[in-house]
């Protein structure tokens, strides 16, 4: 009997071990549905299938849900008038001329001949005026800001408008004209409640053609667009929310792409001559250790200077990354970035760290005190983050226990409210920002600026310091190229030195996709490959 | 008699009332606010103008004791409120996702069931012997395995590896089956997480039913039926099995009741489109009125199912039916 028993207990663990050892490559697997193979120009896919993490509404610009993938999505249906290119340097789209005067005040356009809406509908300079009206009416958190600085919109005929500011916008290319896009007036003119408005006729490269909430989307190429029909027909997305589900599901084809960025430990498993491939490049999203800069001791430079000191960032990045990062500058800024300072440097040294704690006189109070690190409990990597910042503090005096907290209760101690103003409750905690917080430059004075309650709006430590508070306002006003980057470079030295927070590795963008069904993927700088560029040509 | 309903009844309702209370009570004690859900993406941005808009339109502002009210008003009418996240009415969402938890866990419940009851007899019958040890050994390595490993274990092998079966969802998207090949393609995506589902619950009923059989065989009745040289089947399926099934019954209504609220870890690992996943998002993203909706479907559930429990129970066991006349 204990033989038979002995028996089934290895018949058991063969199964398992059979199914946990690392998958050879599938025999001949079925080709992708519909999927006419054309060696040689290779780019000319029919349909593509991809993976989004969650339901984005009905994908219009007061419906979509998330910053990415959500964002990048809706601008696969509507355009923009500037479009970043892969260097994230803003490139005329909808239009074709564009003339500013020596102040950056007035801005003329000249829109292309021949734009037409989903519907059939011309697209006219009337439509660029009623959408930023319309953003500027009609509250949302991420247009309306971005068109607050235009004063006026006047139409000079079908095609030609100008934009009159009411004060210069450093970055007006990027960001509102490169980031907000343009809606059918035809269509919006009587809607006055857009949040549960759910049409989505855009003028881009791709049109919605079905949508079943929460299961998928079916988008069909615009073949009317303007700048060629893109070279991919048809994008079906499939919401997948389990991260392990939607990676297996593209090992066996039943996807092509993921939006989401791969962990770095599957990249073994997906790179290299198989079915499946990957994309890896830059990525300007953030991952930070903030600091609680209103709370003793911490309110105390030298000891954030300390903790900065402390924190081998080049470890994190070979050993939770795998090497799929950068390390963090202390000046926030990414190194790939032309506003970055490469003056300004991270410096690991734990005893000057001790040095620098004995000088702030932080053993004597806070020797036996124990600090909280907080991180979200869903993000291994983060966890994983969090317990090496532990050790390296632990090293040099600063006790630090790591907790792991669901996300919406970390956000409630960090960040209440979502408003800087209301307060925060934490020592320290694992944190990131995204992309755009990153390229725009208008957004430093929200991450550093000391008015929590007017421009502060993203400094969640409370950070003050009031030669940043300056330069931070001379910056969303200063349209001169050489002045801003003078700005800039005195921001990142003041940063590294002062430590708002320490800035740990900007993770690499990592995405797997399968090149037999379409393998033209564009990189843009930071921001990863779901994005125009990937399906249109630049003009 | 009527007494004894009328009691019953209000008993139930005021089950009803309290769990009213704490659904609505739970989702707002939790630290984190619905405001990212209801305001975009880049909700550091708004003015605290902005913010009381957003929160007013949602009722959001008015001390808890008056949006308990507002929701009771709304319930009353028949109307679960609006889902912050998918800003579609929660009913809606109930009813699409219902069917698919429904299929998922209740084919799970009765064929565990069955497959329980079927080897927890057959055991005590052949106690200590191979047949008993061995399934015994592997309903309890199958139960004491996280469901969602063995889930994982199963996708990867017949899944992505083999290829036998879907690896996600309970259809394949954009396929557009119509008749019994759309009925061929969701048993197909079920087979897994139905087999998951079942194995790691199958030990439950399996030791109750051997127990208790175990139990009734030692009983005098049984050694009676054997000295009056009674096929051995017969004992077993027509005194043992009758007797031993009573405690099975009672915790079979039981998980009844939970079958609706789905099995959230194994929703996950397959992508099934069911009410626990729903439900675990919604804590995670405060969707307080998806919160509040499915729990209280949940709770709807486990009383209606008491209350079937109750009406059942004495047509099993005629010894609860004279006790209660007495």
């Amino acid at each position: 009997m204990t033989k038979r028993l002995f028996y089934l207990c290895l018949v058991l663990l063969l199964i398992f071990a059979s199914a946990c050892s690392p998958t050879e490559d599938p025999p001949a697997a079925e080709p992708a549905d519909e999927v006419e193979d054309e060696p040689g120009n290779g780019v000319e896919a029919v349909s593509l299938r991809m993976a989004i993490p969650r339901d984005e509404g009905s994908l219009n610009p007061y419906t979509y849900v998330t910053g990415y993938p959500g964002h990048n999505l809706l601008l696969l249906i509507y355009d923009t008038v500037f479009q970043l290119d892969e260097n994230n340097v803003p490139q005329p789209w909808l239009v074709t001329d564009h003339e500013v005067d020596s102040e950056g005040i007035n801005w003329n356009f000249t829109l292309h001949d021949g734009i037409t809406w989903h519907d059939g509908a011309p697209l006219t300079a009337g439509d660029i005026k009623f959408s930023f009206d319309y953003y500027g009416e009609h509250s949302h958190s991420r247009w309306t800001n971005a068109v607050s600085a235009i004063e006026e919109i006047v139409i000079e005929d079908e095609l030609n408008f100008s934009i009159l500011l009411s004060e210069p916008v450093p970055a007006f290319l990027t960001n509102p004209l490169s980031d907000v896009p343009i809606i059918p007036e035809h269509i919006w003119q009587d809607v006055s409640d857009p949040d549960s408005f759910t049409d989505h006729t855009g003028s881009g490269p791709y049109q919605i053609t079905e949508y079943v909430p929460d299961q998928t989307y079916r988008l069909h190429a615009n073949a009317d667009y303007f700048l060629g029909k893109p070279a991919v027909e048809e994008i079906g997305m499939v919401i997948i929310e389990d991260q392990t589900a939607t990676f297996t599901a593209l090992r066996v084809g039943d996807i092509d792409i993921a939006s989401r960025s791969m962990q770095p430990e599957l990249v073994g498993d997906f790179a290299g001559e198989g079915e499946t491939d990957i994309i890896t490049g830059p990525g300007f999203t953030s991952s930070l250790l903030q600091i609680n800069n209103e709370r003793e001791p911490f309110n105390d430079p030298l000891v954030r200077k300390a903790i900065s000191r402390a924190i081998d960032i080049d470890d994190l990045v070979d050993t939770v990354m795998l090497g799929y990062g950068t390390a963090g500058s202390p000046g926030y800024i990414h190194p790939d970035l032309p506003h970055y300072n490469p003056d300004v440097e991270h410096i690991y040294d734990p005893n000057e760290a001790v040095t620098l704690l004995e000088e702030a006189g932080f053993i004597d109070t806070y020797g036996d005190h124990e600090f909280e690190l907080l991180t979200r409990s869903n993000d291994p990597l983060r966890v994983r983050t969090a317990e090496m910042i532990a050790v390296n503090l632990n090293a040099v005096g600063i006790n630090v226990s790591v907790q792991a907290l669901d996300s919406a209760t970390l956000d409630d101690l960090v960040w209440p409210e979502f408003d800087t103003s209301q307060g925060r409750d934490y020592d320290l905690s694992i944190w990131g920002w995204s992309a755009p917080i990153m390229i725009d430059p208008e957004r430093l004075g929200g991450l550093f600026h000391s008015d929590l309650e007017d421009r502060g709006t993203l400094n969640i430590g409370a950070y003050t310091n009031n030669n940043v508070d300056t330069l931070a306002e001379e910056i969303s006003v200063t349209v001169d190229p050489g002045r801003q980057q003078d700005i800039f470079n005195q921001l990142q030295v003041i940063l590294a030195d002062t430590v708002p927070f320490v800035t740990l590795y900007y993770p690499d963008g990592i995405y797997a996709y399968r090149p037999d069904t379409y393998d033209n993927w564009t990189y843009q700088n930071g921001q990863g490959v779901l994005n125009k560029l990937s399906f249109v040509n630049m003009p | 008699m009527l007494r004894f309903w009328g009691h019953k009844l209000l008993q139930y309702g005021l089950v009803l009332l309290i769990t009213l209370v704490i659904n609505f009570s739970l989702p707002r004690l939790m630290p984190g606010s619905p405001l990212e859900l209801l305001a975009g993406e880049d909700v550091g941005r708004l003015t605290t103008e902005e913010r009381q808009e957003v929160m007013s339109r949602h009722a959001l502002d008015q001390p808890v004791h008056q949006q308990f009210i507002i929701y009771l008003g709304q319930l009353g009418q028949g109307d679960l409120g609006y889902s912050y996240r998918q800003n579609r009415p929660v009913s809606t969402i109930i009813w699409e996702r219902l069917p698919w938890t429904l299929l998922l866990t209740g084919s799970a419940l009765v064929l565990s069931s069955i497959i329980g009851v079927i080897f927890g007899t057959l055991a005590a019958w052949r106690r200590g012997r191979f047949s008993d040890v061995g399934s015994m050994s592997l309903f309890i390595f199958l139960d004491s395995m996280p469901s969602f490993w063995l889930g994982m274990i199963l996708v990867a092998l017949f899944g992505a590896r083999l290829r036998w079966f879907p690896v996600f969802g309970a259809r394949t998207p954009f396929a557009d089956y119509t008749g019994w090949a759309a009925v061929a393609d969701v048993l197909h995506h079920l087979a897994l997480p139905l087999l998951t589902l079942t194995l790691v619950t199958i030990a439950g009923l399996f030791l109750i039913i051997r127990y208790s059989t175990l139990e009734t065989l030692g009983e005098q009745y049984i050694t009676v039926a054997r000295a009056k040289g009674l096929p051995e089947r017969l004992i077993i399926f027509r005194h043992v099995l009758r007797n031993a099934m009573l405690p099975g019954i009672t915790v079979f209504m039981l998980s009844l009741g939970y079958v609706v609220s789905g099995t959230t870890v194994i929703e996950t690992v397959f992508a099934w489109p069911g009410l626990g996943r729903l439900m675990f998002e919604a804590v995670i993203q405060r969707d307080y009125p998806v919160l509040q909706a499915t729990f209280m479907v949940v709770t709807v559930c486990v009383i209606i199912a008491n209350f079937v429990a109750d009406l059942l129970y004495p047509l099993a066991d005629p010894r609860v039916r004279t006790e209660g006349r007495q």
